[in-house]
């Protein structure tokens, strides 16, 4: 009662930054780029109008997403460093308000896609959203050490609805783009738990440092970043990537593969980071600091290769 | 007869929260009504290209 009322008393009122800030706009920026990559490689005329619209829909179904993990994470997001000045757990934004944000922008974003495009970008952004919100944060991040390798699925996602949104159909090439986000996904977070896993155990989110160990996480990412460097190639004899694809993809897919094997031989993560701020770079994580920026570069110029050669008119390899 | 109530005093919140909660009021409003346009401009352009398709 006590607490309720010091609460109450100390939260400032919400501004609409905090209200964005439940959006995870970061992410969203990500989803939108990789959504619109999917409705771009697809080749399919569209009105510009709708293909915009459809973009729209998926950048506030990501919203809806964020808002709700955020609602439903509050209890652990204010025992991490890194989560606890979030909206919810800091008090400036009720729980009830973070959930029937998320509930309302996903019935939003799902019947103005359905309305805007087809059932099936609609059918596959609506299973999105339950995936992240549901199945990834009220079950998997707080039960397996393989939370975000299953999750990874929802973030992965976004290509395949950008490409339903503008055929109606889901074909081989739009789960390529799928399957190198998901594959990608596991290194670029282990990486990041790394160094942030004292946050994870504080929690009690079974993060794979956590649970198996610096040493068996570090050998997982290598593992994980020889397939998606591998994978990579593939768009290149597909038909959806041409030369300018292939070359980042090869010089991009050796430089994640080197950084890989030089972090699974440094010792990252074995000491737990200690004092100090999160995000400062430990000398014995430097490593897996190293890969993790990589990595969001590395997608980033994959998709924006893809992008790029559909705006230049560059054909595929093959086709 | 009756006493009435401000409005603004109902909740018995303070003038801040009072003054945040309009303003949120307003945007749930204007957010509100530009849904229904985009739903109505969507709707629009979707049966223009419909009737495009007959090819009268």
């Amino acid at each position: 009662m006590i607490e309720a009322a010091t609460t109450t008393a100390v939260a400032a009122p919400a501004c609409w930054q905090d209200y964005v800030q439940l959006l995870k706009p970061r992410v969203m920026s990500l989803v939108v780029f990789t959504a619109l990559t999917g409705l771009v490689c697809a080749r399919t005329p569209m009105n510009p109008f709708l293909a915009g619209v459809a973009v729209f829909c998926i950048a506030v179904g990501a919203g809806a997403s964020g808002a709700l993990n955020m609602g439903f994470d509050s209890d652990i997001d204010g025992l991490m460093r890194r989560t606890r000045h979030r909206p919810v757990p800091s008090g400036r934004v009720q729980r009830s308000d973070a959930l029937g944000l998320g509930v309302i922008l996903s019935l939003f974003s799902v019947g103005l896609m359905a309305l805007a495009t087809n059932l099936v970008a609609a059918g596959l952004l609506a299973f999105t959203i339950f995936f992240y919100a549901v199945v990834y944060t009220l079950w998997l991040k707080r039960s397996t050490s393989q939370n975000i390798v299953i999750g990874g699925l929802a973030g992965a996602l976004p290509p395949v609805i950008g490409w339903a949104a503008a055929t109606g159909a889901t074909p081989l090439n739009a789960w390529l783009l799928c399957a190198i986000i998901f594959f990608w996904t596991p290194p670029h977070f282990w990486a990041l738990s790394l160094y942030t896993q004292e946050d994870y155990a504080k929690a009690g989110v079974p993060m794979l440092p956590v649970v198996k160990g610096a040493a068996a996480t570090r050998r997982s990412i290598l593992a994980y970043s020889v397939l998606v460097a591998l994978l990579a190639l593939v768009p290149a004899v597909t038909g959806l990537g041409g030369l300018l694809y292939l070359g980042l993809a090869g010089v991009g897919g050796a430089v994640f593969i080197a950084l890989a094997f030089k972090l699974a031989a440094s010792h990252a993560g074995d000491v737990p980071a200690g004092a100090g701020g999160l995000y400062d770079v430990k000398a014995n994580a430097k490593d897996a600091r190293n890969l993790f920026a990589f990595s969001i570069l590395y997608l980033f110029g994959l998709f924006a290769a893809l992008l790029a050669e559909r705006f230049a008119g560059l054909p595929p390899l093959t086709s | 007869m009756s006493e009435l109530v401000p409005p603004e005093n109902v909740s018995g919140d303070s003038p801040a929260a009072a003054k945040a909660r309009r303003r949120r009021s307003i945007a749930i409003a204007v957010a509100l009504g530009l849904f229904v346009i985009l739903v109505f401009v969507v709707t629009i352009v979707r049966m223009k290209g419909h009737v495009a398709d007959i090819g009268f």
